[in-house]
């Protein structure tokens, strides 16, 4: 009889211990499975292309002034910023763009696809996770693209200009994607290696931001036109 | 604040890029809403620089964009949440642009707007 309650209460102490080490299991996988982490911010996950590939021999001058300008604003010295930056890809899209980067002394990936855009956040931590990305621009003979570096932690990444999906290659940490069709809303959905994803939703303003900005325009012409006038004797 | 302070006078004074012909600093240190804008006066133009921060959280989102000196005819806007853009795109005589997202949530911080040639 003893026994028998001996073993009872054993065998309800084990299955309670085993729910418990169950429970604690599940609280452990939703803390760091794809449902409830957050991804690193940024691209502090890494850009290894600055480190795997040789710096470039020589630039174009534009990436020279570009190099010069913003890598003091970002606390970095211009010539050893000079002397690290890596060509990540090149002859891209309808205008032929190579794509140039160096890392700031914080860790931020600073880029330039060259006749086009630059952009260099102030750490590496900053901006969209797993993609420091700038859209749109383009000139009547050149394509709008999404340019931009993702982290080591990306997949691949998608854009979808008014819902329609614009095929975007991803090659040295480097992203690049030209749409022809003039949109007024981009999705950036950035795919993780871990199977998590996040997206980033931009107003292109192709339509609404001419009427605008003409009467932007308008407005300070004619301020300047007030204030010569009253200038004048 | 302080701070805040000294790293505008910081952010303005490093702007400039070295060697130009001609440049102009058209915006700096204002807080914006989504959708302000401004613009430069007119010139030969081949960079224009915007440099900006979320203050208040969030990542807004702000422009660049070139038009000609009558301003009826522009090109698409560049857009980026880093907080450094430049547009490399050039125009021979216009004008250059910076704006806040129309579609931001936050207010931005804009440490300056810069364009010029050289």
């Amino acid at each position: 009889m003893d026994r028998r309650v001996t073993d009872r209460r054993t065998r309800l102490l084990v299955g309670a211990a085993a729910l418990a080490a169950g429970a604690l299991l599940a609280v452990h996988l939703a803390g760091h499975g794809s449902a409830g982490r957050q991804p690193p911010p940024g691209v502090s996950a890494g850009v290894s292309a600055l480190d795997r590939l040789p710096p470039a021999a020589t630039v174009p001058a534009s990436v020279v002034r570009f190099v010069d300008t913003v890598a003091p604003q970002r606390n970095t010295d211009p010539h050893k910023a000079l002397a690290q930056i890596r060509l990540l890809r090149s002859d891209l899209g309808r205008a032929h763009s190579d794509l140039y980067a160096f890392r700031s002394t914080a860790g931020a990936p600073c880029f330039i696809l060259v006749g086009q855009v630059g952009s260099c956040a102030k750490s590496s931590s900053y901006g969209s996770p797993g993609l420091h990305w700038t859209i749109g621009g383009g000139t009547p003979s050149v394509p709008s693209n999404l340019v931009g570096i993702a982290s080591d932690d990306v997949r691949s990444v998608e854009l979808a200009i008014d819902g329609v999906s614009v095929p975007v290659s991803l090659v040295n940490n480097a992203v690049f994607a030209e749409y022809t069709a003039p949109g007024d809303n981009a999705v950036i959905t950035i795919d993780r290696k871990d199977g998590t994803h996040s997206t980033v939703q931009v107003r292109l303003e192709h339509s609404e931001a001419a009427t605008q900005d003409l009467q932007t325009f308008r407005k300070l012409l004619l301020e300047r036109a007030r204030s010569q006038g009253q200038a004048q004797p | 604040m302080l701070v805040l302070f000294a790293a505008a006078i910081m952010g303005a004074a490093v702007v400039a890029p070295a060697a130009l012909a001609w440049s102009q600093t058209y915006e700096k240190n204002v807080v914006w809403g989504a959708g302000s804008t401004k613009i430069s006066l007119a010139n030969s133009i081949t960079y224009n620089y915007v440099s900006f921060d979320n203050f208040q959280g969030g990542l807004p989102q702000m422009g660049t964009r070139l038009c000609d000196s009558s301003g009826l005819n522009c090109n698409d806007w560049r857009w980026s949440n880093t907080g450094l853009i430049t547009d490399e795109r050039n125009i021979a005589y216009g004008v250059a642009s910076c704006k806040a997202n129309a579609g931001n949530n936050y207010l931005v911080y804009v440490r300056y707007c810069a364009t010029g040639n050289g």
